[in-house]
């Protein structure tokens, strides 16, 4: 959940993009869940918030449905994290989402467009 | 949320993890300048609720790893809920026939492999003779040949061997009747079986030349010996051989096999020495032994075959005549012998053991069928609940569902019922195991051990676990195929067409099946209960019977004696009767042949001068019979002792047979014909109606008694003593035993019992027999009409836009209620003719056991007509009171 007034001009997320944002971050390489919540936050110009309530539930089902994979591993300051990485079926998962992805920007871009043509 | 249960591995890692990004952030705040607890309430912030965060990750996990099959679980007993009486309908079927098939299992097996009691050897087998193609259940081989296999053996720790034999034990108390092992030295040694008190057979008291040592059963210690301690070193003699008794054996042992039942052990050498008939154990064509031998460890049945299968060739190119077989007509050769080595068994080396493997594989065909029945049963039931339920399927497959877990919530439905079933077919296998025992037990405390065997329980139970899968499934496999949108529409019910002339079939069936045994079982009770509301015509109380063994026996054959011979026992018989009428106590005494006993009699046909003929039951009585009895003649005189040989014959007939034959007329002075007889008797003295054989027959026999004295001289076997007595049995049974022996030292006493013990065995037999009876009757009707039920439920639901049509045309829901039980009469009426019928036939068949009941007794056939009409009524009641309250609207809504 966004906190308001926190960050004012950040926006809650869509439905079911979260899964889709997850895959993206991972598709670099293995990171742990903080860097990743880092890393939505530097890569959307803090558009997004990920919150962490959100974040490791939606990582723990990307794990159930096999398109991540989790290892402890050391971290460069030396400390014990979690690493996530995209697994096989998760990268075919990415590149579908992506596709539709794209069909659906298009679709609200020229509806939107559309909707300009007839006002 | 926490369980009560310790954090799992899981929890630790949700933990880490979450106190990493904690760390990290606080790191990264701290970095950026922030005062270090700034930085860590930043972060703590940052992170949010951690307990909710937890909470949530524990969810996502146990949902997905245990919820759906929890779910299913709960789903399973939520439908059992809802609709309790048809599962409990479906539960009950399944328990009863498991039930039932583990019972008859378990009693069988438990009797097949169960060694005798007090036998504690391990590895223990049985070995004999065969003749491949030759049916010989004979297992006895000569003495030569089993000392032969003792010395050859190489695959056996011990071979014992022994013969069991009549013997009669003369002891300080009297002479009696038992059978008695002839042993090997190391019988008892090689059976594992203990000497309670005092020492078993050694090996040196076979070459004993005085007299043989002998070891007698805990039953014979307790009935002849007081149990006095002091019995061992006691004097004996057996089979008029002087014998010492040197041991007691443990509580409960009484021989090695299931029958006869010893009580005396003897070495078998020094008993034929004895005898002065040594030369039998040399004779190597003279089969006398069974034998049991113990495998050496890690040996197995199979080497031990194949040992022994090589002695047999040894000893027969050594001995080409030596393998022999007992055969009705002789000694017979063998021609093709081979070893049989078998597992040991209270019931190996007994006919038994040879029918077991014909008897377990009939077994098994019959538990599979009723299984399959009741399996069907079972499908017929949730067929019907299928239907009903084709909506909701279809339903829940619109609101997303995947057909799978469909499937998984059916077949857990049907899992659910299983679970249930096994525990109630637990508790009936048990119940009836118990009852059984108690009405089978061969001898007392024999099969004590016996429990149900869990082994038929797991295999019934998984074939009937499969089978309700299969038929819950059945109708999910439609689910499978279903076109949502048609079934969403229409609430029409179009699962398996064709099922209904088989489901018929079997309903019919069942219901004969049912029929027979319910009245099979209200016959028994109907004629119970006359029994036990007869009174027998005399007073049975202070009233012993002691039965000795008249006639020179043998082994098992009785030898034809010379006429001289039969006077002279008769004579004898006569002495020994009035030297017990001479004891303190008695205050008459008689004999004849029979006692009361759960016998079935025939009555002889017996005719008068004018040709007027009848049936009785002719009895040879001793004098003064009727005085024994504590009866008078209720006209004339009763056979005394003036009815010799050579005085003219007499008889005395009982009441019913005066009233038959003479019709009001005097019976005193006439002539009366036994079958056959040319000679015939005059008729000196009426006797009351009194069943004297206690209540096995017909409620009014006919009696015809005549003096055994001059009976035709017929081979007497056991004769029984009539004795009427005022002490207590404790102090007269022992001077009996000692009056007889006085008569004649060696006539055995084979059994001494109570009138009253001798009544309630006619009875008890026959109540246990009609308890059974009454429970499996209940059990098949219960089956029947769950049945029925079943099939009228899934025809209505089938039927029910059908019937929807036809309110909406004008029938009425009583008309539609009156079709639909008329259709389950029509179910029932086959099935109740055709069970009555075979009922009736079964019935002529054992009419000798129904005591004053006709096979065609009218309150039984009606009791069972009416029954089975009110069972058959509420089965098909429930679906058409159903039926008649379907509303037009739900029914042809969506057309």
């Amino acid at each position: 959940m966004p906190r308001p007034g926190r960050r004012a001009d950040s926006i809650e997320l869509l439905q079911g993009t979260l899964d889709l944002i997850l895959l993206q971050t991972l598709r670099w390489g293995p990171q742990h869940g903080y860097a990743i919540s880092r890393a939505i936050d530097v890569s959307s110009q803090s558009t997004f918030k990920v919150d962490t309530g959100s974040l490791y539930p939606a990582l723990h089902r990307l794990e159930k449905r096999g398109w991540v994979a989790s290892e402890w591993r050391l971290s460069e300051n030396k400390q014990r994290a979690k690493y996530y990485r995209l697994t096989a079926e998760g990268r075919r998962q990415l590149a579908a989402e992506q596709s539709r992805w794209a069909r659906f920007v298009d679709g609200m871009a020229s509806l939107m467009a559309a909707r300009k043509g007839e006002a | 949320m926490p369980g009560p249960w310790p954090p799992s591995r899981r929890d630790r890692d949700i933990d880490d993890e979450l106190a990493a990004h904690l760390e990290m952030a606080t790191r990264d705040h701290l970095d950026r300048g922030m005062a270090p607890d700034a930085a860590a309430r930043a972060a703590s912030r940052d992170l949010g609720n951690v307990p909710l965060i937890k909470q949530r990750l524990r969810e996502l996990r146990r949902w997905t790893r245990f919820e759906q099959a929890f779910q299913d679980l709960r789903f399973g007993t939520r439908i059992l809920r809802q609709a309790p009486g048809l599962s409990a309908a479906a539960a009950l079927l399944v328990a009863l026939v498991v039930g039932a098939n583990t019972t008859i299992y378990s009693m069988v097996n438990g009797i097949l492999v169960s060694p005798a009691r007090a036998v504690t050897a391990p590895r223990l087998v049985a070995i004999k003779h065969v003749e491949p193609g030759a049916t010989i259940a004979d297992p006895f081989v000569s003495f030569p040949n089993y000392v032969d296999y003792a010395r050859l053996a190489g695959t056996l720790e011990q071979l014992a061997a022994w013969s069991s034999e009549r013997l009669t034990i003369g002891s300080s108390s009297g002479t009696h009747a038992v059978f008695g092992g002839l042993v090997t030295a190391n019988y008892f040694q090689t059976l594992g079986v203990a000497v309670a008190l005092g020492r078993g057979p050694q090996p040196h008291d076979e070459a004993a030349a005085d007299g043989v040592v002998a070891v007698i059963s805990d039953r014979l210690w307790h009935d002849r010996f007081a149990a006095d301690p002091g019995t061992v070193g006691r004097a004996v003699m057996v089979n008029g051989v002087p014998a010492t008794v040197v041991g007691v054996a443990a509580p409960g042992f009484a021989g090695a096999l299931l029958t006869p039942g010893e009580d005396i052990w003897i070495p078998i050498e020094s008993y034929y020495r004895a005898i002065g008939s040594i030369d039998v154990l040399e004779d190597r064509a003279q089969p006398l032994v069974a034998m049991v031998g113990q495998r050496h460890p890690g040996l197995s049945v199979s080497a031990v075959r194949a040992e022994f299968d090589g002695l047999v060739g040894q000893l027969r190119s050594s001995y080409p005549t030596a393998f022999t077989v007992n055969d009705p007509r002789g000694v017979k050769p063998m021609a093709n012998p081979r070893a049989s080595v078998s597992d040991y068994s209270a019931a190996s080396l007994l006919p038994m053991a040879d029918m077991a493997p014909t008897f377990l594989a009939l077994f098994s065909v019959v538990t599979m069928l009723t299984v399959v029945i009741v399996s069907a049963n079972v499908a017929n039931l949730m067929l019907g609940r299928a239907v009903e339920r084709q909506q909701d399927t279809a339903v829940r497959l619109s609101l997303g569902a995947s057909r799978l877990r469909i499937l998984r919530m059916l077949a857990s439905e049907g899992l659910a019922i299983t679970a249930i079933a096994w525990a109630a077919a637990c508790l009936v296998a048990w119940w009836t195991t118990r009852l059984l025992l108690g009405v089978i037990e061969p001898r007392a405390g024999l099969l004590a051990d016996i429990r149900p065997d869990w082994t038929p329980i797991a295999y019934a139970m998984a074939l009937a676990g499969i089978s309700t899968v299969v038929f819950t499934l059945a109708p999910a496999r439609r689910a499978w195929r279903l076109p949502v949108l048609p079934l969403l529409r229409r609430g029409e019910a179009s699962v398996a067409h064709g099922r209904s002339r088989l489901s018929t079939g079997l309903v019919v069936l069942q219901m004969a099946l049912s029929v027979l045994l319910l009245t099979m079982a209200g016959l028994a009770y109907r004629s119970l209960s006359m029994l036990d509301s007869g009174d027998v015509g005399f007073d049975p109380g202070r009233l012993l019977l002691v039965s000795v063994r008249v006639g020179r026996q043998e082994a098992f054959v009785v030898k034809e004696t010379s006429p001289e011979a039969r006077r002279a026992d008769l004579a004898m018989l006569e002495r020994v009767r009035q030297r017990i009428a001479q004891e303190p106590g008695v205050q008459s005494v008689s004999y004849t042949r029979r006692m009361p006993g759960p016998y079935a009699l025939e009555p002889m046909p017996v005719r008068i001068a004018d040709d007027t003929r009848a049936t009785a039951f002719v009895r040879s009585v001793g004098p003064a019979y009727l005085q024994a009895l504590g009866l008078r003649p209720v006209a004339g005189r009763e056979i005394g002792e003036q009815d010799i040989p050579g005085a003219p014959r007499t008889a005395v007939v009982n009441q019913h047979l005066a009233d038959t034959l003479f019709a009001g007329r005097s019976a005193i002075g006439q002539t009366v014909y036994a079958a056959g007889d040319a000679e015939g008797f005059e008729i000196v003295g009426v006797a009351p109606a009194a069943l004297v054989d206690g209540p096995v027959h017909d409620r009014f026999p006919r009696y015809l008694f005549v003096a055994q004295q001059q009976a035709q001289p017929r081979q007497l076997i056991d004769m029984t003593f009539y004795i009427r007595h005022d002490r207590p049995l404790d102090e007269l049974t022992p001077r009996l035993g000692r009056a007889i022996a006085e008569v004649d030292p060696a006539l055995p006493i084979v059994t001494i019992a109570p009138m009253t013990a001798r009544l309630a065995e006619v009875t008890e037999l026959q109540g246990e027999i009609t308890a059974m009876v009454f429970a499996f009757a209940i059990g098949a009707f219960v089956i029947a009409a769950l049945g029925q039920y079943a099939v009228a439920m899934f025809n209505m639901r089938r039927r029910t836009r059908d019937l929807g049509l036809r309110i909406a045309l004008g029938a009425s829901p009583r008309q539609i209620e009156r079709s639909i039980i008329g259709e389950g009469f029509t179910l029932m009426l086959p099935g109740l003719a055709i069970g009555l019928l075979l009922a009736t036939g079964l019935a002529v068949v054992f009419r000798a056991v129904l005591f004053g009941v006709t096979p065609v007794d009218a309150v039984t056939y009606a009791g069972v007509a009416v029954v089975v009409g009110a069972a058959s009524l509420v089965a098909s009641y429930l679906p058409a009171r159903r039926a008649g309250r379907i509303s037009v609207m739900d029914a042809l809504r969506h057309e």
